[in-house]
């Protein structure tokens, strides 16, 4: 529990205490305001002030907003720069005001926000006006690698999150130049990892991001040629490390990635064993796609690579790096059916391994991803292999014997150990 | 007094703020104007009696706002329309009046159509350098007429 918390406990343990007579008035008055000078509560009518403040502000935004719209193409083209030109101005006065007025980090998010919306204005409005030449997709990137830098000055995570969001209006113009887009999304890396490896107050929703920008990654240039190796380096690089937040007890909610990353392991295990086409190369690729590829899949990769040795080696630490590497075996010319035959084998394996794992060290989650693994593989293969029903059925019964026995060796193996 | 941190951060973020100036005064310096004065080009509307209800202006969105951008940019669907707008026999007319209406605009709400009156309109064109064009005005019957001011019997 921390100072906060703690303090948030006393004040809602404060009436019990008065009323039991642990505490008279006069120092449960005392300590409660105290508590609520620490934790910077102010009364309810406060908020309230505030929240019609911030509607009266939005609403006077709103209003601005739809007055110039109004008289918009009445404006002499210098006159609509000038309005657009407001934004600019405005971020430039709070960012000098943010940063010697040394203000604290609700000021930075605002100041960053605020820059990166008035450069997006200003670069897209001359377009807007005067017609020049150039695509949208164009002023989008370049008002993207705008707000880059003051992500990094303001060390905002609102920017940060706002910037990842955008990302994805990227996939809106299907390009065959995806190489600038993969570089905004690896720009914006070294400030989720900063946030993630140090104690930050933001490190959780830090987490939530790094999965939107995986995504994102992964469907603007992982596709492009190889999707196999792609798809299953971001999950096993997000496996290990949702497998270590585990063991230090993170909650499912502090801890996307195991959830994210296991359903993802999943639905590529699936999908490996049952269609030959998740194996498919793309042909006529251009170089440039084939740079966004690697850039993507290898720093994804790397990131395994790191990831690895850091973590604790087990059977199933072991399995992960496997599932990564894998796809790799295809391209040393086994053909597509081997694959298929290969990745059969290893999803049941896989569970196997899970449940042994989670059975000897009476994890439940674990025990529960091995059996969901094996169960997938029987599904998978109880609609596409050609055995005869009876045959089926017997195999049927027998998987659901085992499983059956095992859960009942894994709870008596709880109740022996007290849990 | 300004720590050695937020002196760099000040340095860094004055430097940013310049950079991302580059683009937009770029722009705005290296562009070149329409010529002036602008061009007026007459255009002649075909079929007797034509008004407001002989447009199908299909709303993009339920509601109140009608928008323009599912007429004019598609000169396939300008003789649905029956906005037959001929160019005049001047040269450097445009081909299709279907794109001279704000090419690059799309939020244009019904009441900024042209109302053609006596089977005639005047429309007055900027050219520009890089072969865009736009409208600058609107006459009709010879009259310059605001935009906003137009249509809808307002």
């Amino acid at each position: 529990m921390d100072n906060k918390e703690g303090l948030r406990w006393l004040l809602s343990e404060l009436p019990k205490f008065r009323r039991s007579g642990v505490l008279d008035e006069a120092n449960s008055d005392a300590l409660e305001k105290y508590c609520h000078d620490e934790l910077e509560l102010k009364p309810p009518q406060w908020r309230f002030i505030y929240t019609l403040f911030f509607i009266g502000a939005g609403m006077i935004a709103a209003g601005c907003v739809l007055c110039v719209n109004n008289f918009w193409y009445n404006l002499q083209a210098h006159w609509q720069l000038a309005v657009c030109a407001i934004p600019a101005a405005l971020a430039f006065v709070f960012g000098m005001v943010t940063i010697i007025g040394q203000k604290n980090q609700l000021w930075r998010e605002f100041t960053a926000v605020l820059t990166a919306v008035a450069f997006g204005v200003l670069i897209a409005m001359p377009h807007q006006i005067y017609h020049t030449i150039g695509s949208w997709r164009e002023i989008y990137m370049l008002a993207l690698f705008t707000s880059l830098p003051f992500i990094y000055i303001f060390n905002s995570i609102a920017l940060t999150s706002v910037y990842i969001f955008m990302l994805f209006g990227l996939c809106y113009w299907q390009t065959h130049y995806p190489l600038p887009g993969v570089l905004a999304a690896i720009g914006v890396m070294p400030m989720l990892h900063f946030h993630i490896s140090r104690t930050s107050p933001d490190r959780v929703w830090s987490r939530y991001l790094t999965i939107l920008l995986g995504g994102f990654a992964l469907y603007y240039s992982g596709f492009n040629w190889y999707p196999a190796l792609s798809s299953f380096a971001l999950a096993g690089s997000m496996l290990y490390a949702g497998w270590t937040l585990s063991e230090r007890n993170e909650t499912p909610l502090r801890n996307p990635w195991l959830g994210v990353s296991f359903v993802s392991m999943l639905a590529l295990l699936g999908m490996a064993g049952t269609d030959v086409r998740f194996f498919r190369i793309e042909t006529g690729v251009s170089s440039e796609e084939m740079w966004a590829y690697w850039l993507f899949t290898g720093t994804v990769l790397a990131n395994n690579i790191r990831l690895f040795p850091k973590s604790r080696l087990d059977a199933k630490r072991i399995c992960t790096a496997l599932a990564v590497l894998l796809p790799l075996v295809h391209l040393c010319g086994v053909d597509v059916y081997m694959m298929k035959l290969i990745f059969n084998i290893f999803l049941g394996v896989y569970g196997a391994v899970l449940m042994l794992d989670g059975f000897k060290r009476s994890r439940l989650l674990i025990y529960n991803g091995g059996i969901a693994m094996v169960l997938l593989l029987i599904v998978c293969r109880f609609f596409d292999t050609e055995l005869s029903r009876f045959t089926r059925s017997i195999a049927f019964i027998v998987i659901g014997v085992v499983l059956v026995l095992a859960n009942f060796a894994f709870f008596r193996r709880q109740l022996k150990q007290g849990r | 007094m300004l720590t050695k941190p937020n002196f760099i951060r000040l340095i860094v973020f004055t430097l940013a703020f310049a950079g991302a100036l580059y683009y937009p005064v770029r722009e705005v310096l290296s562009y070149e104007h329409p010529r002036t004065p602008p061009r007026t080009f007459r255009f002649r509307v075909s079929g007797a009696k034509l008004n407001e209800k002989d447009f199908e202006i299909r709303p993009k969105v339920s509601g109140r706002w009608q928008w323009v951008d599912y007429i004019f940019p598609r000169a396939e669907e300008a003789n649905k329309l029956r906005l037959d707008l001929q160019p005049s026999q001047d040269p450097d007319a445009p081909k299709k009046l279907t794109f001279v209406y704000y090419p690059m605009s799309r939020n244009f709400a019904k009441e900024t159509l042209p109302r053609i009156k006596n089977g005639e309109a005047e429309v007055v064109i900027e050219l520009y350098p890089n072969g865009r064009w736009r409208i600058g005005e609107l006459l009709v019957d010879g009259e310059p007429v605001k935009e906003r001011k137009l249509g809808g019997g307002r």
